[in-house]
């Protein structure tokens, strides 16, 4: 299938296109990443600088292997404005936009990891 | 030369980079790997006296009470200084690395898809590291032991001489 927002260079290369092994880091990724969205938007809300500047810290390396690399650009940004500990429109679009993009990802990354278990 | 098979311990809260270089690490290396998601379970465990602890810096991004890795890397080098740490983070800063090595990480890796090789090679440094001790222990040894067999010739000639020429 063709895919828009996943590349899978980085998994086919680590697991030597084994679509089994791929599946089961597709299917971690699809565990914790909506989980990591989720508590971006919460600390966001909540004014929690500090956790959702860890949060989005963590869930970077994420994004790279799956090879979401604008949203890893995006994460970096997100951090460094996190980092100032104050709310701004640049910082609830870049959160806005990180959540849109990787929502699609996930999706996309669902329908791959069907095509793949069948 | 002990052949036991090498513990290594990976503590991070991530359960895909757990996954992933526990996967990366037993295909590269001999090695029994075992995975933790916090730096509490993985201190629990260590009397099982692991070779290798990698660890992740920030390890309080989901349970944000958790201890972070610094202060579990600072635990270990107290209280099990002979254990080696690998400390990776997502966090590309000197001031973080140099602490982390002052505080006896052997290394400092940059989370991301050049990761695994990085780690690759701190490990070869760290098995080969541990190789050259244990051969250096083994040669220390030796020349106490042919000190001993020197001096004990040496006395047991003069103790001979004495005897004749009494």
């Amino acid at each position: 299938m063709e895919l828009k927002y996943i590349k899978l260079d980085f998994l086919r290369e680590l697991c030597n296109s084994d679509t089994g092994r791929m599946l089961q880091y597709a299917r971690l990724f699809l565990q914790s990443g909506p989980e990591a969205l989720e508590r971006i938007s919460t600390y966001y809300r909540e004014g929690n600088f500090e956790d959702l500047r860890k949060t989005v810290h963590s869930f970077k390396p994420q994004l790279a292997y799956m090879g979401l690399d604008d949203m890893e650009h995006l994460a970096n940004q997100i951090e460094e404005l996190a980092a100032q500990k104050e709310s701004s429109e640049q910082l609830g679009e870049s959160i806005e936009r990180l959540k849109t993009t990787c929502q699609a990802a996930f999706k996309e990354l669902e329908a791959q990891c069907t095509e793949w278990e069948t | 030369m002990s052949q036991h098979k090498k513990l290594v311990y990976i503590v991070d809260d991530d359960p895909l980079q757990v996954q992933l270089m526990s996967d990366y690490l037993k295909e590269k290396f001999p090695f029994d790997v075992r995975g933790f998601s916090t730096g509490e379970e993985a201190v629990n465990n260590l009397p099982n006296h692991p070779d290798i602890v990698i660890l992740d810096y920030y390890l309080n991004s989901v349970k944000a009470d958790a201890r972070n890795g610094s202060e579990i890397l600072q635990f270990i080098k107290k209280e099990f200084p002979n254990i080696q740490v690998i400390m990776v983070s997502g966090q590309d800063s000197i001031e973080v690395a140099v602490d982390t090595m002052r505080f006896g990480a052997k290394d400092y890796i940059i989370k991301g898809k050049s990761q695994l090789h990085r780690l690759d090679h701190t490990i070869e440094k760290v098995l080969a590291a541990e190789r050259m001790r244990r051969k250096l222990n083994y040669y220390q040894r030796l020349s106490i032991v042919s000190v001993i067999i020197l001096v004990t010739i040496i006395v047991a000639t003069i103790v001979l001489s004495m005897t004749k020429v009494l």
